[in-house]
Order: C-alpha cells, then sequence, then structure tokens
C-alpha cells in the first residue's frame, strides 16, 4: 500500500494539527510556563512543518515532468489472493482477542494457524500436526510454566 | 569484582540459556525476513521470568547469532537473512556459486566473532570511563544527548530524511499518551486505564517488528529454493584470510563499533559503511562483487561489533544506540538493573558479567554457527507459510503476557499495521521506536532544564559539555538541509 508524497504530507500535516489543537487542553504547571501541554505542541510544530514540506513537495512533483507516483507494481499484491492473506492475517488477531475469552485459548489459535496455514497453500496434515503441537506446547509453556493467565475454556479445563 | 562476575557468569543456567538463546538467535537470523531484532522482540516475553542477567544473556546470545545467521541465507540463496548482511550478499553469493560457500560462509563466521569480541573489548575499555564523565551530566547534557540521538537515528538512517522524520513524529507523538509527564495529566488516554502508563512498549515493539514483518510475507509470491549442502572445511581457509587482511579486520571493528555507539544506527548501517571503507582502500578494488573475501570479512567484523558498539550508550546513558538496545533498556529497567552511570558504581559485577556474556555468546557462535552452516539446506527450507502463523501466536501470546491483558494484543496489531504501512513507504522502523523510548526521556529533561533555567534557552549552552553537545546537535540537522540547498542551487543553475 504505496502512498505519495503529498498523501503522506495530509497525514502528517492532521495529526499535528490535532496534537496542537488538543495541546491547549493541558495545563501548564503552576506559575510556570511549561507543563503536559509543552511537549504535545512542539510535536505538533515540528510535524506541521513537515507535513507542509511533504505536502508541497508532492504537490509540485505532480504538476511537474517528473512525476514520482506509485507504481502499479508496488501494490500488485493489493489485487490478488495476497491481499485477502494480509487481512486474513489481520482478523485473525482480532478473532483471537474475542473468541478466545470465550472458548479458550487453544481451540482459538488451533483456528486461527491452521485457517492461515491453508490459506498460505499448506498441506492439511502438516496444518493440523504443527498447529496442535504448537497450540499444546504454548498453553503449557506460558500457562503452567510461566503462570501466563491465558484465556481458558472448556478444553484447557479439560487437559490440565 | 572480575571474580565476582565470573560466579554470576559461569552458573549452569545462564550458560544453557546462552546457548538456548543463541539456537534459537541462529534460527531466527537464518530465515529471510526475520531479523536479529525480531528475535529480541520475541525473547522479551520470555526474559520476563528470568533472572537479570540469563534475562540479558539471552538477547546478548540470540542477537549476536542472528546477525551472523543472516549470512547464511544470504550467501546461500542471495537473500540476506537479515538487513546487516545485505552489504556484501553480492560477493557472499558469487563465491557460494564458485564452489567457495564454506570459505565465504567461514569467514562470515570466523570474522563475526572476532567483531563481536573486539567491539566488547572496546565496550569495556570505553564504557567504565563514560560512565565516569556521565556522573557530571545535568538534565542540560542529557537533553541535548537523546536529541541527538533522535538526529542520529533520522539523519544517519538509510533513505531520505523526510522519511526518516516521519518515523520520529511517529514514535514521538505516540511516547506522549500517559501520564508520564510533568504535570501527571492524563495525555490522550480518553479514559482507557490500560493508557494511563502510557504505550507499552514491548507490545508496540513486537507489532512493529514481528507483526509487520509477517504481513509483508504475505505480500509477497511465495518461493521454494532449493539450497545444496555446504562442502569443505569451515575454519581452515580464515587462517590465512586473517594473515592476508589483518589490517580489515581490526578497521572493521572499529568502524562497526563506533557506528554501533552512534545512537539510532545499528549493525546494517556498519556493514554498508564497512564495505565501502574496505573497497575504497583495497588493492583489489575490481575484484569487490565479484566473488572477492575481503569484503566480507571486514564487513562481516563489522556488524557484530556493532551489536556490542551500541550497549555503550545505552548502558552508561540509558540512551540506546539500536532498536535492539531499545528493547534492553526496557527490559533492564524491568529487572532493577536501571541503565546510566549509576550501576557502574552500584553494581559494576553486573556490568562486568554482561561484558563477559558478550565474549561467551561470541564464542558459543563458532560451534552454533558450524552447525547452522551445516544444516543450512533443512533450516531455509522451513516454509514460511508454515512457519508465519506460529509466529504469529507467539506475537499474540508475547503482547498478551506483558500485563496479562487483552490490551497489550490491540497495541500490537495497531503497530503491526502502523509497521506494515511504514515498511511499505520506505519508512525506517528505527526512529520511531527511538522516538517512543527517548520521548518521555526528552520531555522530563526539557521541562526540568527549563524550570531550572526559569525559562531562559540560553541555559542550554552555558555548561562547556552542554555546548559543545548542543553544537554537535544543530550541525548535525544542519548537514542534510545544506545539501538540500546545493542541490536547489546546481538545479537552478542548470535551468537557466
Amino acid at each position: 500500500m504505496k502512498a505519495n508524497d503529498t498523501v503522506l504530507g495530509g497525514l502528517v500535516l492532521m495529526a499535528a494539527l490535532f496534537l496542537l489543537v488538543t495541546s491547549f487542553d493541558y495545563a501548564p504547571l503552576p506559575g510556570q510556563a511549561y507543563g503536559a501541554g509543552t511537549m504535545p505542541r512542539l510535536i505538533g510544530g515540528g510535524g506541521l512543518l513537515l507535513g507542509l514540506f511533504l505536502l508541497i513537495g508532492g504537490l509540485r512533483r505532480r504538476t511537474g515532468p517528473a512525476s514520482v507516483e506509485a507504481s502499479p507494481e508496488d501494490n500488485a499484491w493489493m489485487r490478488d489472493r495476497r491481499m485477502i492473506a494480509v487481512l486474513a492475517v489481520l482478523a485473525s488477531v482480532i478473532f483471537f482477542m474475542l473468541a478466545s475469552p470465550l472458548i479458550g485459548f487453544i481451540p482459538t489459535v488451533l483456528i486461527i494457524m491452521i485457517a492461515l496455514m491453508l490459506l498460505g497453500g499448506a498441506h492439511p496434515i502438516n496444518a493440523l500436526g504443527v498447529s496442535l503441537i504448537t497450540a499444546l506446547v504454548v498453553y503449557y509453556g506460558f500457562s503452567r510454566l510461566l503462570l501466563v493467565p491465558l484465556p481458558r475454556g472448556p478444553i484447557e479445563s479439560l487437559l490440565w | 569484582m572480575l571474580a565476582q562476575a565470573l560466579q554470576i557468569v559461569l552458573q549452569p543456567d545462564v550458560l544453557l540459556t546462552v546457548f538456548l538463546a543463541g539456537c534459537f538467535g541462529m534460527f531466527v537470523g537464518a530465515i529471510p525476513g526475520l531479523t536479529a531484532t525480531m528475535a529480541t522482540a520475541l525473547l522479551v516475553p520470555i526474559t520476563f521470568f528470568m533472572d537479570p542477567i540469563p534475562a540479558i544473556a539471552s538477547i546478548v546470545a540470540a542477537t549476536g547469532m542472528a546477525i551472523f545467521a543472516g549470512d547464511i541465507a544470504g550467501t546461500l540463496m542471495r537473500m540476506p537473512g537479515t538487513p546487516a548482511s545485505a552489504a556484501y550478499v553480492e560477493d557472499a553469493h558469487r563465491m557460494s556459486q564458485a564452489g567457495k560457500a564454506n570459505v565465504a560462509l567461514g569467514a562470515c563466521l570466523f570474522f563475526s566473532a572476532i567483531g563481536g569480541i573486539l567491539g566488547t573489548l572496546v565496550l569495556s575499555l570505553v564504557a567504565p570511563q563514560l560512565a565516569e564523565l556521565a556522573l557530571k551530566f545535568s538534565s542540560f547534557e542529557y537533553f541535548w544527548l537523546v536529541l541527538l540521538g533522535l538526529s542520529c537515528a533520522v539523519f544517519v538512517s538509510s533513505g531520505a530524511p523526510a522519511l526518516g522524520l516521519i518515523s520520529l513524529f511517529i514514535g514521538l507523538s505516540a511516547s506522549l499518551v500517559g501520564q508520564e509527564n510533568p504535570t501527571g495529566a492524563s495525555r490522550y488516554t480518553y479514559g482507557s486505564v490500560e493508557l494511563l502508563a502510557g504505550i507499552q512498549f514491548i507490545p508496540a515493539m513486537i507489532g512493529l517488528f514481528a507483526v509487520s514483518e509477517i504481513l509483508r510475507s504475505y505480500t509477497k509470491r511465495s518461493t521454494e529454493a532449493r539450497i545444496p549442502p555446504v562442502k569443505g572445511p569451515i575454519f581452515a581457509p580464515q587462517l590465512t584470510n586473517l594473515l592476508r587482511y589483518p589490517k580489515q579486520v581490526l578497521r572493521g571493528s572499529s568502524v562497526g563499533t563506533l557506528i554501533g555507539a552512534l545512537p539510532g544506527a545499528g549493525a546494517d548501517i556498519a556493514a554498508w559503511i564497512s564495505f565501502a571503507i574496505s573497497k575504497k582502500f583495497s588493492r583489489e578494488q575490481k575484484k569487490f562483487g565479484t566473488g572477492h573475501v575481503e569484503g566480507l570479512v571486514e564487513a562481516g567484523a563489522s556488524n557484530n561489533a556493532a551489536v556490542s558498539g551500541a550497549w555503550i550508550p545505552a548502558l552508561v546513558f540509558g540512551i540506546p544506540g539500536d532498536t535492539i538496545t531499545a528493547i534492553v533498556i526496557g527490559v533492564m529497567f524491568i529487572k532493577g538493573l536501571n541503565p546510566g552511570p549509576m550501576v557502574f558504581i552500584q553494581q559494576p559485577e553486573m556490568i562486568y558479567a554482561i561484558f563477559m556474556i558478550f565474549v561467551l555468546a561470541n564464542l558459543f557462535m563458532l560451534p552454533i554457527g558450524w552447525v547452522a552452516i551445516h544444516v543450512a539446506g533443512k533450516l531455509l527450507g522451513a516454509p514460511q507459510r508454515i512457519l508465519m502463523p506460529v509466529i504469529l501466536v507467539f506475537c499474540a501470546v508475547g503482547a498478551f503476557a506483558i500485563n496479562n491483558s487483552m490490551a497489550g494484543v490491540i497495541i500490537m496489531l495497531a503497530f503491526g499495521v502502523i509497521g506494515f504501512l511504514m515498511e511499505e513507504n520506505g519508512i525506517p522502523l528505527a526512529p520511531a521506536i527511538l522516538g517512543l523510548v527517548l520521548g518521555p526521556m526528552l520531555e522530563k529533561y526539557f521541562i526540568t532544564s527549563m524550570i531550572k533555567a526559569d525559562g531562559d534557552f540560553l541555559a542550554f549552552f552555558s555548561r562547556p559539555i552542554s555546548a559543545g553537545l548542543g553544537i554537535a546537535t544543530i550541525l548535525l540537522c544542519l548537514i542534510p538541509l545544506v545539501g538540500w540547498l546545493r542541490r536547489r542551487g546546481l538545479g537552478q543553475r542548470k535551468s537557466a
């Protein structure tokens, strides 16, 4: 997802304006001109200059002869299966957060790993085997040995 | 004190940790796309449950090995396993095509270990001296030091300074979140209890360096590689290389240590610069790029020396020299070993124990590396489509384990997406990480100094060391500006 300087500059500019505006919500130290708002103001100010620099540079190049825009090849992956895979990785982390407190750690990560491996074109038996071993080893290692309270469900209660 | 330090190091659990973490680092570094920083980020959740010295030992061992292991994939497949191997991948790969993979990999391994040990020697000589000097530092000096570190990260890193500045802006903005500020106001937390302590650093790191890399791996078409086994002696040819290129080894190690010590510039930049120096001063310049071992010797020593060098500012000032030491500083704070000059006075045996672990890890590298070279075929054949989902689960568990809450996983995901988009646009990650770590320090030293000086900015130049650091920082920021103006001037003259 390659963006050009104009877009990057615009994003930086918006973030910088946000920092500048919100910096006034934070009162200074009593009797001083400095406080919690100082740093947001300085960083916002720097961001403002940077954003303008990128934006102007980007707009100039667009009208000029030497236009450097994102080439179609940079974003080729967004138009085929690979885009689905990238979205699936993101979705699986969200699934982990939502599902693991309900059904437990082991089934959640089993579903995630098997789905992602199959999507990547792995052999189903390999996917199942590696996922099962990983899920059990990670759960045992972190939950039993390192005492991390990983989400428990019916399966975990049955096993340990 | 040395005996005490030796006693700390020569414990079975420390030795075992160094060995296991070394194997882990070797594995992670060998796989293209997985970096030494990622190995560290994945290790951190486990180090939480260790004593301070084994925890730090595991990171030292894993990173050193990962930097070397990056050479294996570079040599055999022309795919650098870590960015630090990219500088000399052409020469190394051509040597392997000419049937000299054993010589190339042996050189990388042997001179990595030498570079690492020489870098450690410099570290152990320089750090205590610098710490003595640092005791005299006040908030003014620290302010400039932090700013110098951030400027180095932007202007020394690869790529255009504007992109480095975007990265720094992202990191500094993220560092604003939380109560860690002069008035203790809940800044940008919007009612979230989890955000009061600020954006948790470790989940952010796991996101930036591991999750983003997983996402990237799915944007590439999968390739199946066939790797021929490495035949022939590994170490024997290195004796000839050592006798032939002693100057190069020393030069590579010193340049590497120096660049590593600069905040923000790590092993990858050290390797590029050392390779360039090696070529410039070589008597056989024409052979570079055609499978010549000289550059490998110098740059291979340099990138491992940089790993040690990066610990100089980290231990002495608490200011990270690269992304790896940025994580290390976080770990040290959690372990109660607050980096800074005081640790040299209060716990010198700990510091010397860390130095010894460096030497130990570099010695362990030789046998582990020897095995890694011989099983390289199997190591590199590990299919990414199986590996990446497993790593993703480790990332999620690691981010969860930091505070035993899903908030860490949310931060990991957010920074994973940010890191992925940054890399897609050629924005370097290091300035963002340094901004996130150093942001609160910059604020603390700035506000404290301003209060001390009663708002007079000239006070930042009133002490000699502070003035020197200030001028150095300003000059560093001006260099790219001058270059830009000159380019503009030339362009206008051409068009006139």
